[in-house]
């Protein structure tokens, strides 16, 4: 019974780890709410009707859950070996964005294959926002965010699916609000994005209060 | 000071001193002035007057003649001479005057009346002309419409140029492109004998009321002498919607063009709002994304486009990102040059500009534009968010620290929200408000004023 326990509590710990970082990705270091990646996506996203949120979220949380592992392989593997090849007047950092959104658009040739098993119709409708959701700002920091972090892999591929996850709950958040937001009550001159920008920034103003301290940029 | 004297006690003195003297005449009154100047007394002037009334000469020399008024006619009327002469007391306050002078009058007042209406007619024309240009120079032709013989857009056209559902974050109230193009297409080039033909549909009312009798009778025979090569219209009131339409479609184009102020990148289409929001928190930052942003925004623009020329426009996506990204790497020797180690206080927000919606937005749109258009446009965003990043950052470091570029002005900060995400987009949000109200005054006024110059008036 003993020997069991201590055999469990590696995978436990992991699980907790996996779980809080994923919990801290969602709220405390929400991608639109503590850093504002990606609010012109949800500002385009929110109002169209035409585009069902599933189906931008669900491609956006493939791609950030994949691009995970492939940008903590280009931190910890790649970016090490490649330091002693470049000249002294190109810093490491100047390739970073090529490298990460190299990681990126793999991880939209993995999503693309997986989203095959949907359905015909959202098949189709999540893979014409496939490339949106590669190329937005959420993929990108989140894989930089990690990096600077020096997170495991692990710990990388929790706090994107939180980050994911925290997008998606944004979104809705988001929506909800904007559909109160067309109250005539608001002057005209804050219909549209203007009220929508103050009500993110109330709930970035909530989520400040929740945590306590500004998320590291 | 010196106290004036009192005018009634003054008057009073002089009433003391004035003959009064019943049914005088001016012959009476320069008789008698001409001899108190000569120092004769009062009895003999007053005697020399009643001589004069009775018929007599009078002993004083004859008064000078009257000074001639410059409209007056060059000879006196006989008749009324004589009685002057002849020492009666004729009244001489209204002169008579001959048929040839009344003649010479009548002629001189109406050449002053032609002159007049030469002159208002000059300056109605020149009215006029400065109108026209102006109005062609404003909303004559459209830089990115081009002549077809699409066509022509109905007032349903108009009404159905309402922002859709997917753009409904731009707050300034700007048609659709595709909605705007059946007017686009409407804009003809106008054939020069097609011009005075729709001239009196187009002109302002004061000019019409200057000349209200302008001929209409050359504009067929120049119509005629001219055709246009596209149909002429069949009415005056199709001409001037036709034209209406084309100057909307004109200042539509114009504002859509305008990337700094009525189309601006963040505040009005909301792109680029994570750099603005999270990293522009005082002005140096805001100065390093300015850079960054002028660089990116415009050389990704012109690059990608090139690569999308000879791609056939395919993979857009990969394409536009990747450019940035390649771009990047300069941009980023030439900031880590300028600022050191500066650079890591933008943190993940300098390399996520390479998928910013600023940068990449433009690869959502199938159409391809040519590489010169690209650097134009490109050079108009960058100019855009720069502007709105040193506001921002300017705006939020003054309010966190009360400080702007690090000089401060404040002593106390007035707001240490603004340094937060959630200060951040607060500000953004109530500048945009601010902006985008400012800039729908001036296009309902831009609008208005298009409703006005091609208003078909019938008066």
């Amino acid at each position: 019974m003993l020997t069991v326990s201590t055999e469990l509590q590696p995978i436990l710990n992991g699980v907790v780890q996996f779980i809080s970082y994923m919990v801290l990705a969602v709220f405390a270091e929400n991608v639109i709410l503590a850093r504002a990646l990606g609010v012109t996506r949800l500002m385009k996203l929110v109002p169209d009707h035409r585009a069902q949120v599933w189906d931008f979220c669900l491609p956006l949380l493939l791609v950030i859950t994949l691009s995970a592992p492939a940008g903590w392989a280009a931190h910890d593997l790649f970016f090490p070996w490649l330091r002693d090849y470049l000249p002294a007047w190109l810093p490491i950092s100047a390739l970073r964005p090529i490298v990460y959104l190299t990681c990126g658009i793999a991880a939209m040739a993995v999503a693309w294959l997986l989203l095959g098993v949907l359905p015909r119709k959202l098949r189709a409708s999540c893979r014409s926002q496939l490339s949106l959701a590669t190329c937005s700002t959420a993929v990108l920091g989140t894989m930089l965010i990690c990096a600077n972090q020096n997170y495991t892999i692990l710990q990388s591929v929790a706090f994107a699916l939180g980050s994911g996850l925290g997008y998606v709950f944004a979104v809705f958040i988001v929506r909800e609000g904007r559909r109160r937001l067309r109250s005539k009550a608001i002057s005209s001159i804050f219909q549209g994005l203007p009220s929508s920008m103050i009500y993110v920034g109330v709930l970035s103003l909530a989520i400040y209060a929740l945590v306590g301290h500004t998320v590291v940029l | 000071m010196p106290i004036q004297q009192n005018p009634n006690k003054r008057r009073g003195e002089e009433r003391s001193e004035t003959l009064i003297i019943p049914h005088i005449t001016r012959e009476m009154l320069e008789v008698a002035r001409a001899m108190a100047e000569k120092g004769a007394s009062r009895a003999e002037i007053e005697a020399a007057l009643a001589a004069m009334q009775t018929g007599k000469a009078p002993a004083a020399p004859a008064a000078p003649a009257p000074e001639k008024q410059p409209g007056a006619p060059q000879q006196p009327a006989p008749g009324r001479s004589d009685a002057a002469r002849s020492g009666g007391i004729i009244p001489t306050s209204r002169p008579r005057y001959t048929a040839a002078e009344r003649r010479a009058m009548l002629e001189e007042v109406q050449r002053r009346q032609a002159e007049r209406e030469a002159a208002r007619q000059a300056e109605a024309q020149a009215e006029e002309d400065r109108f026209r240009s102006y109005r062609d120079r404003e909303y004559g032709r459209s830089p990115a419409v081009t002549p077809s013989a699409a066509p022509q857009p109905t007032p349903a056209a108009r009404s159905s140029q309402t922002p859709a559902a997917a753009d409904e974050t731009r707050t300034i109230s700007i048609p659709k492109r595709r909605t705007a193009e059946p007017a686009a297409h409407a804009v003809q080039p106008p054939a020069p004998a097609a011009q005075p033909a729709q001239q009196p549909t187009q002109v302002m009312p004061p000019v019409q009321k200057a000349a209200p009798a302008a001929p209409a009778a050359p504009a067929p025979a120049e119509h005629t002498a001219h055709p246009e090569p596209t149909p002429a219209p069949k009415s005056k009131k199709a001409s001037a919607s036709r034209s209406y339409a084309a100057a909307e479609a004109a200042l539509n184009e114009r504002i859509r063009a305008d990337h700094i102020w009525l189309s601006n990148p963040v505040l009005v289409r909301g792109l680029g709002m994570a750099p603005v929001i999270g990293a522009a928190l005082d002005g140096r930052r805001a100065l390093m994304l300015c850079i960054a942003s002028l660089i990116l925004v415009t050389f990704t623009r012109v690059l990608a486009v090139a690569i999308c020329h000879l791609t056939k426009n395919r993979f857009r996506p990969v394409v536009y990102c990747y450019s940035a990204a390649l771009l990047y790497i300069p941009t980023y020797v030439l900031l880590y040059a300028l600022f050191g180690s500066d650079l890591t206080l933008l943190g993940i927000y300098l390399p996520i500009m390479v998928v910013e919606p600023a940068i990449v937005k433009r690869m959502e749109f199938s159409d391809l534009e040519p590489v010169r258009d690209a650097f134009r446009h490109g050079f108009n965003n960058a100019l855009g968010m720069c502007v709105v990043l040193l506001i921002v950052g300017c705006l939020r470091e003054l309010l966190a620290t009360g400080a702007v570029f690090g000089n401060i002005i404040l002593h106390n900060a007035l707001l240490p929200l603004a340094a937060l995400p959630a200060g951040g987009f607060v500000i953004v949000g109530i500048l945009a408000a601010i902006w985008c109200a400012a800039a729908n005054l001036y296009t309902d006024y831009k609008h208005e004023e298009v409703r006005r110059l091609y208003a078909d008036r019938k008066h």
